[in-house]
């Protein structure tokens, strides 16, 4: 197997299995608890939230655990929503957790922008600047595009809502950036920032929302007022602390993108003789390839490569039958191009020997398929 | 005095000598969709009693029951020795929630001392004292409650109709073929001719790698929702990738989904033919889209002549078979947006009134028979 859809899950590694297992059957202990044994879970907890505050470079901000990077993208929005709230400023690459909660906010009445792309699938900042004013409240922009790999410049962003709206909340959803990219949450000054376990080799189940001090959100889940009152519900212990474990496993991040984007770089160049657009430039993240084939359905790609063992993922929605992909229409690409979208997203442990097999095999199954629709 | 449940059948009245037949396909169906539920089933005359059940299993009896072809309606009752004390006792005490009502009794058992018009009456009477707002109306009446005290001691006491399905019991019409293709139709379509008593076996034409895994378990899914109704499928999964890309290869695109079906037929038919069938359904809808024009279902038709192909839908509007979608339960399934065979290969124009000498010609330019017999080779059957 050679697995190139990392973007969509990671295995969880070894020593996070390990802790998490460790946590599940010796530490098991509710951390509600008020017996001795609790305090050492209670302790860990808070030393697995310092741990993930330093690796975001942040001093200033507590970390609130969620599920999913779904629920922390849902209590970043609707937990920092006031009854004043007037416009709220979201933008086209954003996830479905972002996107669909914007969509939901217009229905019920707010008025609700989009900041549209550049062709490079990053948020056309001009655009933004036009879009802010002082009468918005709050900004939701994602970090890394999910679909192409594009990283948004948050400080550029913080800046632009400096300037526009000072008083405006801003939020990032980091799930395709941590462990990725380097990240300097105090630097970018963001107050609300996304992370989820699954897509760094942790479980899935876990993920958690920095809060930056002095901002006070309300929960969208209520009862037992676990996590400072934001997120009620019995802290999922075993995962945090595999969690913890993965962050501390990062290792060198700057090394770690190197590499990853020479593994792109190599894919990339052994499908040069191939009707293909890459949807993604060198400031993109390494980590997300966004191939356009021309003349085909980017699923049937997907089916054939998964014949051979190969697995990624379609980047659009591809069925006549279906809604077009938001992401790369707003990055101004043909519909036609869009349906033969594939997505191909790399992880540290990926070898160059897998991408060399995975590129020839997908070109070998391109002209195949060319040959046969001819 | 005890909770039952009470079945009545329909149109098995009308089968004269080969009621018996109907009778025990029913009941067979009856006892398989209880399977694993303890109760005890038996026949009065005219219909049938579920009884000794545990209380909290009797929502789920009820949901069982009412998907069953051939049951027209059934009633939560209490079973009581016939007894007038005990039938008074237990009226008086019964609580209505609606405003008017009236009391009806049968009485099978002529030795029934009291007269059913009068025992109406005074059990009538017996709830207007305890429930003085309640009003007596014997026509457009809320609620009815039955007193039905037969032959053998035992009185029911009932109120609330739960219509079931009714139709014919699954199994008393044969056997048909099913072509299941994943979207909203054919399901319905399974689930209509099945109510006539015809069972189903499913068969599922795939396009790897034009269409994925997941739309092969879709297919497999909506076997297993309409299972309730058409009982335990049996479906045949059957290669058509290669056929697909010969026809474009070789036939002008314009045909391409007119000369995709009649090979379909014609593996449909083969496959009845192994599979004991003796009809072919499909989900087709005149006019539904190109090739479900008159044209076109003609020339489909006459791809094979072995078996006749039922098309229950055909005269219905896409929201009815919708409606009836979302009330067997495939809707949510159907409308998942996986690529289905038919949408791959599909040409910019297709021929909406295609000619049958045409297409056959068209059709010269491949060697159908092996196409065919090897679709037929490679295709894999599972129990849904």
């Amino acid at each position: 197997m050679i697995y190139l859809d990392n973007a969509a899950t990671t295995p969880i590694s070894l020593n996070a299995l390990k802790t998490y297992n460790f946590y599940a059957s010796e530490q098991f202990f509710n951390p509600s608890g008020i017996y001795n044994v609790v305090v050492k879970v209670k302790n860990d907890i808070q030393s697995a939230k310092e741990t993930i505050l330093n690796s975001l470079k942040t001093l200033k901000g507590n970390i609130i655990f969620t599920s999913s990077a779904t629920e922390a993208n849902n209590l970043a929005i609707f937990g920092s929503l006031k009854s004043n709230f007037k416009k709220i400023v979201l933008s086209m690459a954003d996830h479905p957790s972002v996107y669909n909660v914007g969509l939901e906010l217009e229905n019920k009445g707010y008025n609700v922008e989009f900041c549209p792309l550049q062709k490079n699938g990053q948020i056309d900042y001009e655009a933004l600047e036009q879009i802010l004013d002082e009468t918005t409240s709050l900004i939701s922009i994602i970090h890394v595009c999910n679909e192409t790999g594009a990283i948004n410049d948050l400080k550029r962003i913080n800046d632009l809502r400096n300037k526009k709206c000072p008083n405006a909340i801003l939020h990032a959803d980091g799930v395709q950036a941590f462990s990725k990219i380097k990240i300097n949450l105090d630097y970018y000054g963001v107050d609300l920032y996304t992370i989820s376990g699954h897509k760094m080799f942790a479980p899935k189940g876990i993920a958690c929302l920095f809060v930056r001090d002095g901002l006070h959100l309300k929960p969208i889940l209520y009862g037992g007022g676990q996590e400072n009152n934001l997120r009620s519900g019995t802290e999922n212990v075993p995962a945090i602390m595999a969690l913890k474990t993965a962050v501390l496993e990062i290792g060198d991040i700057q090394k770690n993108y190197d590499y990853v984007k020479k593994l792109k770089d190599k894919f990339i160049s052994n499908l040069k003789d191939v009707a293909c657009i890459v949807n993604s430039n060198e400031t993109n993240s390494p980590y997300i390839l966004s191939l356009t084939f021309k003349g085909v359905n980017g699923e049937t790609l997907v089916h054939m490569l998964e014949q051979n063992g190969i697995y990624v993922s379609t980047g659009s929605a591809c069925s006549s039958k279906k809604k077009g992909n938001r992401i790369l229409s707003s990055m101004s690409i043909r519909p036609e191009d869009v349906v033969g979208s594939i997505r191909v997203s790399f992880s540290k442990h990926n070898t160059f020997e897998e991408i060399e097999t995975a590129s020839t095999i997908l070109k070998n199954c391109y002209n195949e398929l060319i040959e046969k629709l001819r | 005095m005890k909770r039952v449940i009470l079945l009545r059948f329909g149109e098995l009245y009308l089968k004269g000598k080969n009621r018996g037949f109907f009778e025990k396909v029913l009941i067979s169906n009856i006892k398989q969709a209880l399977k694993g539920i303890e109760c005890k089933f038996y026949k009065v005359t005219g219909r049938y009693i579920i009884s000794d059940y545990d209380e909290m299993d009797e929502t789920i009896i009820i949901n069982k029951l009412t998907k069953i072809f051939g049951l027209v309606s059934l009633s939560v009752a209490v079973e009581m020795e016939t007894n007038i004390e005990s039938i008074k006792d237990y009226i008086s005490n019964i609580s209505i929630p609606q405003k008017s009502f009236r009391v009806s009794v049968t009485r099978a058992d002529k030795t029934f001392p009291i007269k059913s018009n009068d025992f109406e009456k005074e059990l009538g009477g017996l709830i207007l004292k305890n429930n003085p707002t309640l009003k007596v109306k014997l026509k457009d009446y809320k609620t009815e409650i039955i007193v039905d005290i037969r032959e053998n001691g035992l009185t029911y006491v009932l109120h609330d109709k739960i219509e079931c399905e009714g139709g014919m019991p699954l199994g008393t019409a044969g056997k048909g073929l099913l072509l299941l293709s994943g979207g909203i139709d054919s399901p319905v379509a399974g689930y209509m001719i099945a109510k006539r008593g015809m069972s189903i076996v499913g068969l599922h034409f795939h396009s790897f790698p034009y269409t994925s895994e997941m739309a092969k378990q879709k297919v497999i899914s909506l076997a297993k929702l309409i299972s309730p109704y058409c009982g335990k499928i049996k479906l045949y999964l059957c290669p058509f990738t290669k056929i697909q890309e010969e026809i474009h290869k070789n036939c002008a695109p314009e045909f391409m989904i007119t000369i995709m079906r009649r090979i379909m037929m014609k593996i449909a038919a083969k496959i009845a033919v192994k599979a004991g069938c003796k009809a072919i359904i499909t989900g087709e809808n005149l006019g539904q889209v190109a090739s479900q024009t008159v044209e076109s279902l003609t020339v489909t038709n006459f791809s094979q002549t072995q078996i006749p192909i039922f098309r229950p839908l055909i005269a219905f509007d896409k929201k009815d078979i919708i409606n009836i979608s979302r009330k067997i339960g495939t809707y949510e399934t159907s409308i998942l947006p996986y690529e289905d065979c038919c949408t791959v290969f599909l040409p910019k124009n297709p021929i909406i009134k295609p000619k049958l000498e045409k297409v056959i010609k068209e059709e010269l330019k491949l060697d159908i028979e092996t196409l065919v017999d090897n679709a037929i080779k490679n295709t894999e059957i599972i129990e849904c």
